[in-house]
């Protein structure tokens, strides 16, 4: 499989990362050997399991309760840039 | 005796004769790493002050007379990817270089509860994603067996930390052998418990299916003690494990071996495993036969798709794992950036390291239109097989004895510029994650370079007994045990 620049650069647009240029050519040598060592997997023999035997497993969530959290001067503390309890963040609508 | 040869028992019984006080003993480890940890590199931040007050209540009960707890006093230390409320959890990370969580996580209340000292923070590879260590945007940790090699990784801090004697016990996480391969290259011993057998709550998600806490000592009853305080339900992880693992493996892993039935999977053994590795791994296999244990090969063809489907679906989890480190709510800011989106774009590409870049884009590859039904789903379907052949191979074997690591540690830088090789050397350790058993590394044996080997037993879920009674046979039989620890070398 090989991989291009563009594909590179929507990986990373994607991936909200932005990369130099004289990185990207690095990432096409590194991404066609991993993917083409990963693309093997398609050689197994898989055709015992099906999409539903990918969503048989049950998956317990625990109940959607409010739960009253102590520490909010901890949880505020991590904030870069804070008015009050709330985040001041660049404009988004003009 | 000096406290890097300290194991548990020794901490115990000494506290509870007064031989030595609990402050006495945070000191003198404190002393050690501040003496030896600027070769080592094992540290990200030294707890001194909360270590010594946590020491002084010990002492305190010691002194009114009161009982103290079982593991109460035992000196331990965390690898930087477990929350701890108050105290900066980096991840070693630039992303997280200032992150103090408002909580502890399950395993941080449990030792607290317990008693256990918390001395400091490990280095790591940033966000756990390495198997060397060098991925810490901070510095690379060193083997303390030889300073020119790499600890293992991901937890390579927890490990190197503990063979330095920085700590009697030490915790890390393991993904796809980030607890095992760093303790088969410094010479410990390493648990990864069963899926959902410790809390992950308050872990910083990579692969959180994968994800697991588990123990380092420097035997194996340590370990086996260390990984028994911080087993338990915790209703705060929905993946948590209700029971069905409350074990005494302290009195069941003196029980003996003989009439276990170990199986030697061929793929384990064959190309691209070291010779020095693979001979003092059958060597192992030889001793617990003479123990009485049953020994036979067998065929488990997973390795190599194992490591592809790992890959694929840990990068995929986390692609979105890290998808919430945006710049606004917590960790680093690109704050010179203007517009919304530019401050997300830059504040990501400024704070994640290379490495942690390209397992989001090949993760975000492997889940985009197109691409999912060839890399994804072929992954969940090929993980559905390996749990397959791993239920069929324990109806016929009580563990599946293997390399650790097919390679003996290897220098550091020596394998940075290719990703590909640096994924390899996890190709024993990654298929037991994707079944969610429970897996141990101990040492089997030195190279001629006196470097660490190790190997790797590996049981059914819940049988974390069987392998602890398999592991203390063998350590006993090899008496490595006895051997000098690492710090002497150095």
């Amino acid at each position: 499989m090989k991989i291009t620049r563009e594909t590179v650069k929507e990986m990373a647009a994607l991936a909200k990362l932005r990369l130099k240029e004289e990185d990207i050519e690095t990432y096409v040598k590194e991404f066609t050997e991993i993917l083409h060592h990963f693309g093997q997997i398609g050689e197994e023999d898989l055709t015992q399991w099906t999409d539903e035997d990918l969503n048989s497993e049950s998956v317990r969530l625990r109940e959607d309760k409010a739960c009253f959290f102590e520490n909010k001067e901890g949880l505020y503390r991590n904030i870069k840039n804070r008015q009050g309890t709330a985040i001041r963040i660049p404009k988004i609508v003009d | 005796m000096g406290i890097e040869s300290m194991r548990v028992k020794d901490v115990q019984v000494g506290l509870r004769r007064k031989e030595f006080s609990d402050v006495e003993l945070v000191k003198a480890y404190l002393d050690r790493m501040k003496r030896h940890d600027k070769n080592v590199k094992a540290m990200i931040t030294i707890c001194e002050e909360e270590a010594l007050e946590q020491a002084a209540q010990v002492d305190k009960k010691i002194a009114d007379g009161k009982s103290i707890k079982w593991m109460e006093g035992v000196p331990t230390g965390l690898k930087d990817n477990i929350c701890t409320r108050g105290i900066r959890t980096t991840c070693a990370s630039k992303m997280l270089m200032d992150f103090e969580p408002p909580y502890d996580a399950g395993v941080v209340e449990k030792l607290k509860k317990e008693g256990l000292v918390i001395l400091g923070k490990y280095n790591m590879d940033e966000f756990a994603m390495g198997s060397s260590n060098e991925n810490s945007a901070f510095y690379p940790t060193r083997n303390p067996w030889n300073l020119d090699y790499v600890p293992g990784g991901s937890s390579g801090g927890s490990a190197a930390g503990l063979a330095a004697g920085f700590a009697t016990v030490t915790y890390g996480s393991d993904t796809g052998g980030s607890i095992r391969m760093p303790a088969s290259f410094c010479g410990v011993v390493g648990v990864k418990p069963t899926y959902g057998t410790v809390s992950r709550y308050g872990l910083i998600a990579f692969g959180s299916s994968l994800d697991q806490i588990g123990s380092f000592g420097k035997n194996v009853e340590d370990a086996a003690c260390a990984l028994k305080v911080i087993q338990g339900h915790d209703p705060k992880d929905a993946t948590s494990r209700e029971k069905g693992y409350d074990k005494d493996y302290v009195s069941i892993m003196k029980k003996g071996v003989k009439g276990l039935r170990i199986g030697l999977p061929e793929e384990f053994f064959g190309k691209g495993v070291d010779p020095e590795v693979r001979n003092s791994v059958l060597e192992g296999a030889k001793q617990l036969e003479k123990e009485g244990a049953i020994v036979s090969s067998f065929s488990l063809p997973i390795p190599e798709s194992g490591l592809s489907a790992y890959y694929i679906i840990s990068s995929a989890e986390a692609s979105s794992n890290l998808g919430r480190y945006d710049g606004i709510r917590f960790g680093y800011s690109a704050s010179h950036c203007d517009d919304y989106q530019e401050r997300v774009i830059s504040s990501r590409t400024e704070g994640f390291g290379n490495e942690v870049k390209r397992r989001i884009m090949l993760g975000t590859y492997a889940l985009s239109s197109g691409y999912y039904e060839a890399y994804y789903n072929k992954a969940m379907m090929f993980r559905r097989k390996v749990r397959k052949l791993f239920q069929d191979a324990f109806e016929r074997y009580d563990a599946i004895l293997t390399p650790t690591v097919p390679v003996l540690p290897f220098k550091i830088g020596e394998k940075l510029g290719d990703p590909l090789s640096m994924y390899l050397a996890d190709i024993f350790t990654v298929s037991v994650n994707l079944a969610g058993i429970p897996a141990i590394s101990m040492p089997s044996g030195f190279s001629k370079s006196g470097l660490p080997i190790g190997l790797q037993l590996m049981g059914n879920e819940f049988s974390e007994e069987t392998l602890f009674r398999l592991a203390y046979a063998l350590e006993k039989e090899l008496a490595l045990d006895k051997k000098p620890i690492a710090m002497e070398v150095v």
